[in-house]
């Protein structure tokens, strides 16, 4: 609630400069907080050997150590096969999670240039890449030396793994760096989608379909006050979260219902000029209806079973991306398509974009380059990877 | 007032308020508050730490951070966009 109170603060007077700030400053304060959490835990099992043997004693077993063993079938933890992982989880889920997720899009689009924007995504992987050390190694690590994690109710929920580690390990001192971390976590995150929600609020519905011409200082109020009201969704939303086992349950169930047929009518959009705008209205809509019926029918009403709450999410994200597929097609055959000239620069194939706009001095030079840095993430990625299959 | 105390101010302003001083500053206190407590951690927090000096090398890890942040934002100072680099509204909502 305090956080909140201060996440309020400084994006209502702020704005999203201060959002983007505070994320900068909040990402080395989790890291701080979180590394003595992995390094005291990794020492106290015994190093990368004792924790890999100790896993294997619980009841995860040795899959607990794999990323893809197992998964021809649904007999693994995850209770999910491979292609619900790659299409569902890999394809859908994660690209929509780094293209329409609009946190993400609007640090590329606050960019200074075309240059500082390509590289805005392909930078923050390089970081994303280091955060499973803190957070997958301390995950285990609670696994194997806090007994009886994975209650349903009270302190030993799995949500609360990482405050437990800090109780057992960390002396004052770091301790008061770890809470720090967390807290600036929690606002870091919130801060992020209340302010891509106020923004999306004010420009694209109020100005556009409600009221109209008014002068800025009108619209600046109103980002204000749906600030407010983000911030108070987000509290409520807090509740919702904590009727899930894990709170990656929970974030993949909201991607499936929402970025994957946001992701799906995107994609289709960019590549396909005969594309209509009613297309993409039907389906977005029909296929966030069909994520939602298989999450209900999962949920509540009993009509799909699948392996995990998890499972759940690839498939309605997979089912949703290929109903907006299927919509899409069938709605552009009965409707006008747009004109080249309105989708100028926005489809691909049609117009050009200066890729050197705004370019400053220092661009040109080789370790700005965003494929060399694209495929540098790449390497680094199958270089963390490769080890677990 | 001439245009350029107006400037001077500019540069001031953007480099008072550079992400790197922040960040250096922080950590340089945490660092240096940590570090202390490192050096004088009890037998007891050590063993809860399991055995490791974690005050100290955590402490004395955020202060070379921070220090190397307040470096690098002496030896390269912020520079203030140019006037002309921000739109107005207007222009920024298409």
């Amino acid at each position: 609630m305090v956080g909140a109170a201060i996440v309020l603060t400084y994006i209502t007077l702020g704005g999203l400069s201060s959002a983007i700030y505070n994320e900068v400053l909040q990402f080395f304060v989790i890291i701080a907080g979180l590394l003595p959490i992995a390094i005291i835990g990794l020492v106290k099992v015994g190093g990368l050997d004792g924790l890999f043997d100790a896993v294997r004693t619980t009841k995860l077993g040795e899959a607990g150590l794999h990323t893809w063993a197992d998964t021809g079938g649904s007999d693994n933890p995850l209770g999910a096969p491979w292609w619900g992982i790659v299409f569902g989880l890999g394809f859908v889920l994660s690209f929509g999670y780094w293209t329409t997720n609009f946190a993400e899009v609007q640090r590329g689009l606050s960019a200074r240039n075309m240059s500082a924007a390509r590289r805005t995504p392909i930078i923050a992987a390089y970081p994303k890449l280091l955060i499973p050390f803190v957070t997958v190694i301390p995950g285990l690590v609670a696994l194997v030396t806090v007994k009886g994690l994975g209650a349903d109710t009270g302190d030993l929920q799995y949500n609360n793994a990482i405050p437990l580690l800090m109780r057992e390990f960390l002396p004052n001192g770091v301790l008061g760096i770890a809470v720090t971390g967390l807290l600036a976590s929690f606002m870091a995150g919130m801060a992020a989608n209340v302010s891509g929600f106020n923004t999306v609020f004010t420009y694209d519905i109020w100005q556009e379909y409600i009221k109209k011409d008014r002068p800025d200082g009108y619209y600046l109020r109103i980002g204000r006050w749906i600030t407010v009201v983000g911030v108070v969704v987000g509290i409520g939303t807090a509740f919702i979260a904590a009727g899930y086992s894990n709170i990656m349950d929970y974030i993949q169930a909201l991607f499936s219902l929402f970025n994957a047929p946001l992701f799906g009518a995107f994609i289709i959009g960019m590549f396909w000029k005969r594309m209509t705008a009613w297309a993409g209205f039907w389906g977005l809509l029909t296929g966030t209806v069909a994520a939602f019926t298989v999450y209900a029918g999962y949920k509540w009403w009993g009509w799909f079973t699948f392996g995990s709450d998890l499972d759940e999410s690839f498939w309605g994200a997979g089912i949703a991306f290929v109903t907006v597929a299927i919509v899409s097609v069938v709605v552009t055959l009965f409707t006008t398509r747009k004109t080249d000239e309105e989708l100028s620069g926005l489809v691909y194939g049609i117009g050009r974009h200066d890729l050197t706009a705004g370019a400053l001095a220092g661009d040109r030079a080789w370790y700005r380059s965003p494929i060399l840095l694209g495929v540098g993430a790449l390497l680094l990625a199958a270089a963390f990877y490769l080890p677990f299959l | 007032m001439s245009d350029q105390t107006t400037e001077a101010e500019t540069v001031r302003a953007a480099r008072l308020f550079d992400v790197r001083r922040v960040i250096g500053g922080l950590f340089t206190v945490y660092g240096v508050i940590v570090t202390t407590l490192g050096i004088f951690d009890s037998q007891e927090e050590i063993d809860k730490a399991a055995g490791v000096r974690i005050n100290l090398w955590i402490g004395l890890g955020m202060l070379i951070l921070g220090l190397l942040f307040l470096l690098w934002q002496w030896w390269r100072p912020a520079e203030p966009p140019p006037p002309s680099d921000i739109p107005p509204a207007d222009e920024i909502r298409e």
